[in-house]
């Protein structure tokens, strides 16, 4: 694929327990509004304990970022969660 | 009822988490830097920092506070004004927290929290603060209901300037210190751009003109003298004014250029000759810190801010003057 076509990617990630995965979505869901400039939509939803984020690129290297993003802010949540569940 | 706040800063190259009560007793102060090595800050990449360094730096506060996560009563965050990248990935930690906690959440300006932290931790009432770091370069002073800023950069942060300087001379980030260190050998004074216009500044210019001649082979010690020398004086003029407007009779200094032992000199000079009182917090709470977030964030709290967590959406642009400060309304003090 090319960086000039659209590119997608769906992820679903399991958590433990619902009230984290609910902890988790409540600290990205803010997060779903990106900047013009990335290129990017966003949509962040729950499922039981399962984290589900969609996101619709322009081209790859929008997507790439995206994603990089998304897993940096749900990998710093979870830290959090994980420090308060002790 | 005393509450505890837990505050996290990331708006640029540090991320910090502070632990602070209601009675304004620091119960931690905990944080870790970014460091680029050669260049400045990539916003990316200060972030990613920010992510990795989160969980020790959360846990490190509390034992240093010697509380666990189940007494913090609030969290609160920079909200803004800094680095896209950094300021999501602090805020995304902060509502993690707060949600799993089930606590309110608080975003606070940057720059207000580094004015209330000073004079929370000086005893200042009312002052004229000077505000200078890499990101920020203000005037600011309270008056009708928010903190006013009086001057400004019209460009790039007088740290920023001391840093790029530094950058393309060939000294390693953090360019400030190198320079201070070799402008004291300095003996000569050389002519640079002095820009002020009206209460605002200038500082693009005169890095550009102090770096070609460093290309031309003037000695660094004297560019460096020099350099500083400039930019300090129009800081100051700036500063005086404001002083000399407001009749305020208190002038602080913060920011990570407060380090700078030049500029505390320069500044305490003009103050003394106004007969104001001149404050320095240390050095721990003049960089950027969580405590002063913690600290500013009980403050809104206690005077009745709230938000949503709709409501904690970054704001990169977010200026000091868009903050209404009830805490400061009815009384001149804390």
């Amino acid at each position: 694929m090319t960086s000039a076509e659209r590119a997608s990617a769906v992820l679903e990630l399991a958590f433990p327990d619902v009230r984290r995965a609910e902890a988790v979505h409540k600290s990205i869901k803010q997060e779903e509004v990106l900047p013009k400039s990335t290129r990017c939509r966003a949509k962040v939803a729950m499922r039981k304990n399962l984290l589900c984020l969609e996101i619709d690129a322009e081209d790859t290297v929008a997507l790439r970022a995206a994603v990089n993003s998304f897993l940096r802010w749900i990998t710093v949540a979870r830290d959090m969660v994980e420090i308060g569940s002790g | 009822m005393t509450m505890i706040c837990l505050g996290m800063e990331g708006t640029a190259h540090t991320f910090g988490v502070g632990i602070v009560d209601t009675e304004g007793n620091i119960l931690a102060n905990v944080s870790r830097t970014y460091d680029p090595g050669m260049g400045g800050i990539h916003p990316r990449e200060a972030a990613q920092a920010h992510a990795k360094n989160a969980r020790a730096v959360v846990v490190g506060a509390l034992e240093e506070a010697g509380i666990s996560l189940g007494d913090v009563d609030l969290v609160a965050f920079s909200q803004g004004p800094g680095l896209g990248p950094c300021l999501r990935t602090v805020a995304t930690a902060a509502r993690a927290l707060s949600a799993w906690l089930g606590v309110p959440i608080l975003g606070v300006n940057h720059c207000v929290a580094h004015v209330e932290i000073g004079r929370l931790s000086e005893g200042a009432e009312d002052p004229v603060t000077l505000y200078v770091s890499g990101g920020n370069t203000q005037v600011i002073a309270f008056d009708a209901g928010r903190y006013r800023i009086f001057g400004e950069t019209l460009d790039i942060p007088v740290g920023n300037c001391l840093d790029v300087f530094a950058r393309e001379v060939g000294l390693p980030h953090p360019g400030g210190p190198k320079v201070e260190q070799l402008a004291r050998d300095g003996k000569q004074y050389i002519e640079l751009p002095y820009s002020v216009k009206g209460m605002d500044l200038s500082f693009s210019g005169l890095v550009t003109e102090a770096v070609r001649k460093y290309r031309e082979g003037v000695k660094l010690e004297d560019l460096c003298y020099s350099l500083q020398e400039t930019a300090f004086a129009a800081l100051v003029e700036v500063t005086e004014r404001a002083v000399a407007h407001t009749e305020k009779k208190e002038v602080m200094l913060t920011g990570g250029v407060a380090a700078n032992r030049r500029l505390r000199e320069m500044l305490g000079l003009m103050a003394e000759e106004h007969g104001a009182e001149f404050f320095v917090p240390p050095m721990s709470l003049c960089a950027d810190n969580g405590a002063m977030i913690a600290w500013t964030g009980l403050l809104a709290y206690r005077h009745g801010v709230r938000q949503k967590l709709e409501e904690t959406v970054v704001r990169q642009r977010w200026r000091t003057d868009e903050v209404e400060i009830p805490w400061r309304r009815s009384s001149p003090c804390r």
